[in-house]
């Protein structure tokens, strides 16, 4: 062996790059984000100029607190997007979650941390009947997941149906779950510090962790992940709980801040959710995204939003703009490949 | 094949044709009667909510559908208001049906549940009717012979329905602004939270608004108009928005959907009573707000009326010819404040 | 010991009218001289085989006079005119029809729309089903097929979706009908029947070019036989007047590649063992076997090469080992135990390995960093409770790209980005990290240039002597002569023969592989 290796040409040939002589932290943020944290800041610095009351501390957190159901769902939509997957039911998995968390309480009378846990659980429960689906019954992500989509608001609105037998808001008014949404840890409102713990966690696993690599595997090239011994079914399954109890804390989250659960909570967010991650740099034919950039992309979207109303624009922007937003956003990450 | 596919068509065909005739021929009250009120003649009766069967008694069985929707908790008290009518039609021998055929108020649902209520031989439908694409269906069952009236939202367009109750979209939303105009003062801000830009009745009520609100207070500014798609989560942070980019902001309208999520955002920030809120309608949630003060005003529209009148009155043209005085029955834009909330609380079983 | 390009010959040396006439066509893919000056003739209402190895550039003369690939130099005359042939309809139009191994019906729609697809018979823009249905049994006749035109095709057996195939051709007026390894996925009795139509359209007036490497066909139904070889034109034959062995003669043509001897190698101890593995490819149908009762050992510090045409079963040997494909009966003993691997997750656990054909399908993570792509095996291994412990995973990377002298930028290069060579190291990284018993090869040279296949040949000699059993699977002839210490040649989802290192030549692999020899 020796002697074929060393006829040929001289020494080692890799050199080191800057990349990966940084700490954990620095990986986070690589290459791949700092185009869309660019947009990000720019858009910032444009609106700061533009109203005086955008980069008040005030304005800032009410931006963060109002991302963060988008924010807190677009972690789980990145992790399935990443595997190749798609779930188009995060919305209605919201509303299960809210709502029966809110039943149990008000109208059950269950622990109120019992019921949240049930919420939750009923979420996890939802993204295993969608893992299930699409690897199982191998029907394909967009149609598994816009049939539980209409399955899931069903069982919003069942559990929502209240004494008059009409669908209604449930109420829910416990202190300790509604911090959740509601609670301010000194001037962070605590939706905030949730979201953004949840997304770091998040980064720190798909980069560090064995499954983590293994879900950008099954997204990158599902065939060759198999043959490299990975369990492509249970790794899909696993993405899809994960956006399943996502979509459920964030149902609870945004009932706590209301004291209210909706049974139109959440309706038609999945395509917002969905817009979070691709404008962060998630790519729909898997294998790439980050969910840093997914919380960048849901930041950008709220900044507009937040802009309608302290611009005053007029009604064909509004809907206009974060159509716009997002193939900009897409456009300028295609050029830059 | 080709053949025997000939012949399924000449079947059907004829089908067709013989039952279109069976239906046009016999029907006694086919077509709209030539007494009914005018189409677009509006006013508001005295009996409203409180109207009485007629003495008379039908000569067989009479059965009414009542087609409505339970998706919100608006549907709460005019769910009861058919329940009421129920009651008091049963003792003549007449069955009232509350159906509710989907979850959305498009033409797709009501125009297929119109036609269902048809094929089911009902002797009258209510209806609700916010799409003009609903016109058709309602005119098709008119010609079958079969009454139908329409109830809490009403196309434009005009139709072969005997009458209308519900609230005026343009009148609710002048009421809303002529109150607002008393409540932030002559030179006011105010921010509008429609519920969808798409739709024309939130459209409507965002127009009388405004037309009132300028016509009292000419030196009110609009300082922005965003649509809240129903949803509390959203009103809540367009609420907030309103108020960090406009410091003196004097009041805010929240249109239609769940208006409690911005009444939320007025409460956490501590502006009750100097941001005044006024929104549509008398829901738990919204009640709480009004009860607590947040909430300045909310423009009610006896749901309950809603409810219980068509039926009724569809009763009494049935078996006594009777016909309301109006083609539009108005009804009550009734403003509910903290001081007769009560009255309007929707009942708690 | 390649043969000069042969253009001044003419391949119709006992006359008759030719209908296609190539001469000189030359065709290059990047560095790979695919045709070099290659010549064919075929007479009217002639049945002519095309032969030669896996390579031999017998499919892109077929894409050639498809019109899916332009030559690059040289004449094609048909029906006495010269064609250029730069587009499909172009060479439909002049009359040749290719019936692709892999077929091409449209699998939604019936037989009678398939057979007009493209111009179906309609008045107003109304379809006349009952002209297309009656015109579409005539045509069914022609190729002795009793189907019901509206059934739809995806529901007929491969067999039949080919005779509607050949039948489509026929109405769209082919006079030179190429038929490219018709065979492949038939049965027997399939095969037989075919043979027959191929006759029948003959006394029909029209000429067919039959591609095949199996010998049995070829002397079965050709009038005569051109062989290529490694992209030029050797000779044609008439069929009455050779042999099956000499027309494999042709097809090997170059010297016996002196094999090293395998020094110091004396495998014993058996490590792998099939024993008579079975599977149907295709459930549904169960029209075709892809392994039909392969038994085969391999021996610890062994390269057991396994040789055979395209199709004639080995990657399904491998997949199956492997746990990849699922099998329907035979076992598998791996160090004497029976084992069942129903992933190749469990074919991992027992220190199998397998470097698979086609990397960039089934291989590699191509956007990914080499890093990445080496330890994707082995990531559980590095891991502690679950986090990967990055400073050892880099180290062992660096190791490997030490190792095998992989040559990219950084370990962080996305894997797309380095040449053919380099890549299939990475995969091979992969697998050595992981300490294999069985390393299974499928091309593992496959694209790769000189250099790089010369260090990966050291490499697999130098596994087999630190004791691993090698499962070599080369459409290479010299590379599996070259490196094997024994030779299983497959044919048709079996193993034809077993050849010792000492008696193999290429030749006698050839006549095994295409069935010349029995």
């Amino acid at each position: 062996m020796k002697d074929v290796l060393q006829a040929e040409s001289p020494a080692l040939a890799v050199t080191e790059d800057a990349r990966h002589s940084r700490g954990a932290i620095g990986r986070l943020v690589a290459v791949r984000e700092a185009g869309i944290f660019g947009a990000l800041v720019a858009l910032c610095i444009a609106l700061s100029l533009a109203s005086p009351y955008f980069f008040t501390l005030r304005n800032v957190f009410n931006v963060l607190q109002g991302m963060s159901t988008i924010g807190i769902m677009a972690i789980g939509m990145t992790i399935v997007l990443i595997a190749g997957g798609l779930d188009l039911s995060v919305g209605s998995v919201l509303a299960v979650g809210a709502v029966l968390t809110a039943r149990l309480m008000t109208y059950v009378g269950v622990n109120a941390w019992l019921a949240a846990v049930a919420g939750l659980g009923a979420g996890l429960a939802f993204g295993l009947v969608n893992g299930l689906l699409v690897t199982r019954a191998r029907i394909i992500p967009f149609i598994a997941t816009l049939g539980t989509l209409s399955v899931g608001r069903g069982l919003a609105f069942l559990l929502a149906t209240g004494p008059a037998g009409v669908a209604s808001n449930v109420p829910m008014r416990d202190a300790g779950v509604g911090f959740l949404g509601a609670g301010y840890v000194g001037p962070v409102p605590m939706p905030v510090i949730l979201m953004l713990t949840l997304d770091v966690i998040a980064a720190l696993f798909l980069a560090n962790t064995v499954l983590g690599r293994q879900i950008y595997a099954v997204g990158s090239n599902a065939r060759a992940a198999r043959l490299c011994g990975i369990s492509v079914e249970r790794v899909l399954i696993f993405t899809y709980v994960v956006a399943g109890g996502l979509s459920a804390l964030a149902g609870i989250v945004s009932t706590g801040l209301l004291s209210t659960a909706s049974t139109n909570l959440g309706q038609g967010i999945e395509l917002d959710v969905i817009a979070a991650a691709v404008i962060g740099g998630t790519s729909l034919s898997g294998g790439e995204g980050s969910v840093i950039g997914s919380l960048f992309g849901a930041a950008i979207m709220a900044v507009v939003r937040n802009a309608f109303v302290l611009l005053g624009m007029p009604l064909h922007l509004q809907t206009m703009i974060i159509g716009l937003v997002i193939l900009l956003a897409v456009g300028l990450d295609l050029r830059r490949r | 094949m080709l053949r025997t596919r000939h012949q399924l068509v000449v079947t059907v065909t004829a089908t067709l044709a013989v039952s279109a005739a069976c239906r046009d021929a016999p029907a006694s009250h086919a077509g709209r009667p030539p007494n009914a009120p005018a189409f677009a003649s509006a006013g508001t009766v005295p009996d409203e909510g409180k109207v009485l069967p007629v003495a008379q008694r039908p000569g067989k069985p009479l059965r009414i559908a009542v087609l409505g929707l339970e998706s919100s908790p608006f549907w709460i008290p005019v769910k009861a208001g058919v329940q009421r009518a129920a009651r008091e039609l049963a003792g003549r021998g007449v069955t009232v049906d509350w159906i509710v055929p989907g979850e959305l108020h498009t033409t797709e649902v009501f125009g297929r549940a119109i036609d269902a209520a048809v094929a089911k031989q009902y002797d009258a439908i209510a209806t609700i009717a916010g799409d003009a694409g609903v016109a058709a269906y309602i005119d098709r069952a008119v010609r079958a012979g079969i009454p139908v009236a329409t109830y809490n939202s009403e196309t434009d367009t005009p139709n072969e329905r005997l009458f209308f109750v519900g609230a005026e979209s343009y009148t609710q939303g002048k009421a809303a602004g002529a109150l607002m105009c008393r409540l932030v003062g002559p030179a006011g801000k105010v921010g509008i939270i429609t519920g969808f830009f798409a739709v024309e009745a939130h459209q409507a009520r965002v127009k009388g608004f405004e037309d009132a609100l300028h016509a009292d207070c000419p030196r009110s500014v609009v300082v922005g108009r965003v649509e809240n798609q129903d949803k509390a989560e959203i009103a809540y942070q367009e609420a907030k928005d309103f108020m960090t980019a406009h410091a003196d902001l004097g009041g805010m309208i929240a249109i239609a959907g769940s208006p409690f999520g911005a009444a939320h955002a007025v409460e956490e920030v501590g502006k009750a009573g100097k941001v005044h809120l006024v929104t549509f309608d008398a829901v738990d949630e919204t009640m709480d707000y009004v009860e607590k003060g947040v909430i300045d005003a909310t423009i009610g529209q006896d749901p309950d009326a809603q409810g219980h009148d068509p039926a009724v009155r569809l009763y009494n043209y049935l078996v006594a010819g009777q016909l309301p005085p109006y083609g539009r029955l108005l009804t009550r834009a009734d403003v509910i404040t903290k001081v007769n909330a009560a009255q309007f609380r929707a009942p708690r079983s | 010991m390649t043969p000069s390009p042969n253009v001044e010959r003419v391949p119709n040396a006992t006359g008759g009218p030719l209908l296609l006439e190539v001469t000189g066509v030359h065709k290059r893919f990047g560095g790979v001289l695919a045709l070099r000056g290659v010549s064919l003739g075929i007479r009217a209402g002639e049945v002519h085989a095309l032969v030669g190895e896996n390579g031999a550039g017998k499919s892109t003369l077929i894409n050639i006079l498809a019109g899916a690939v332009r030559r690059d130099a040289g004449r094609v005359v048909f029906a006495g005119r010269e064609v250029d042939l730069h587009s499909p309809a172009q060479s439909q139009a002049a009359g040749i029809a290719v019936i692709h191994q892999e077929l091409a019906v449209l699998p939604t729609l019936s037989v009678a729309e398939n057979l007009f697809m493209g111009r179906m018979p309609a008045r107003a823009g109304w379809l006349e089903r009952r002209a297309m249905r009656a015109a579409s049994r005539d045509l069914l006749a022609q190729v002795n097929l009793d189907v019901d035109p509206r059934v739809t095709i995806s529901d007929l057996s491969l067999s039949q979706q080919q005779l509607v195939e050949i039948a489509r051709a026929l109405s769209a007026g082919a006079r030179l009908l190429i038929m490219d390894e018709p065979s492949s996925s038939l049965t027997d009795h399939e095969t037989r029947r075919l043979l027959e139509l191929v006759r029948q359209l003959r006394t029909k007036g029209v000429a067919i070019l039959y591609v095949s490497h199996r010998m049995a066909e070829v002397f079965a139904v050709a009038d005569r036989i051109t062989v290529y070889r490694d992209g030029a034109y050797v000779d044609t034959l008439e069929t009455a007047a050779t042999t099956a062995e000499a027309v494999v003669g042709s097809m090997v043509g170059r010297a016996l590649v002196a094999g090293l001897p395998n020094e110091h190698r004396h495998p014993t101890e058996t490590i792998l063992e099939l024993r008579e593995l079975r599977r149907r490819a295709d459930a549904r149908s169960g029209a075709y076997v892809a392994l039909d009762g392969v038994s085969l050992t391999v021996r610890r510090g062994e390269i057991v090469g396994l040789a055979g045409l395209v199709g004639a079963g080995r990657s399904e040997v491998a997949r199956a080992v492997f746990g990849a494909d699922p099998v329907d009966s035979g076992e598998i003993l791996l160090d004497g135990h029976q084992v069942r691997f129903r992933t190749p997750a469990d074919a991992i656990r027992m220190s199998v390995a397998m470097v698979p054909e086609d990397r960039k399908a089934l291989a590699l993570f191509l956007e990914k960093p080499v890093r990445w792509n080496v330890t994707m095996v082995r990531l559980p291994a590095l891991a502690r409770a679950g986090v990967v412990r990055r400073a050892r995973e880099r180290a062992l990377v660096l190791e490997q790209v030490e190792r095998l002298r992989i040559r990219a930028p950084s370990v962080e290069t996305p894997v797309r980005a380095l040449s053919g060579g380099n890549q299939q190291k990475t995969v091979l990284a992969r697998w050595l990290i992981t300490r294999p018993k069985v390393l299974i090869l499928d091309e593992p040279t496959h694209g790769v240039d000189v250099g790089a296949k010369a260090e990966i040949y050291a490499l697999i000699r130098a596994l087999a002597r630190d004791g691993v059993g090698i499962l070599l699977i080369s459409s290479e002839l010299p590379e599996v002569l070259e490196l094997s210490d024994r030779i299983v040649v497959m044919r048709a989802g079996r193993v034809a023969a077993t050849l010792d290192r000492s008696e193999a030549d290429e030749r006698l692999v050839m006549l095994h592989a295409t069935g010349a020899s029995v």
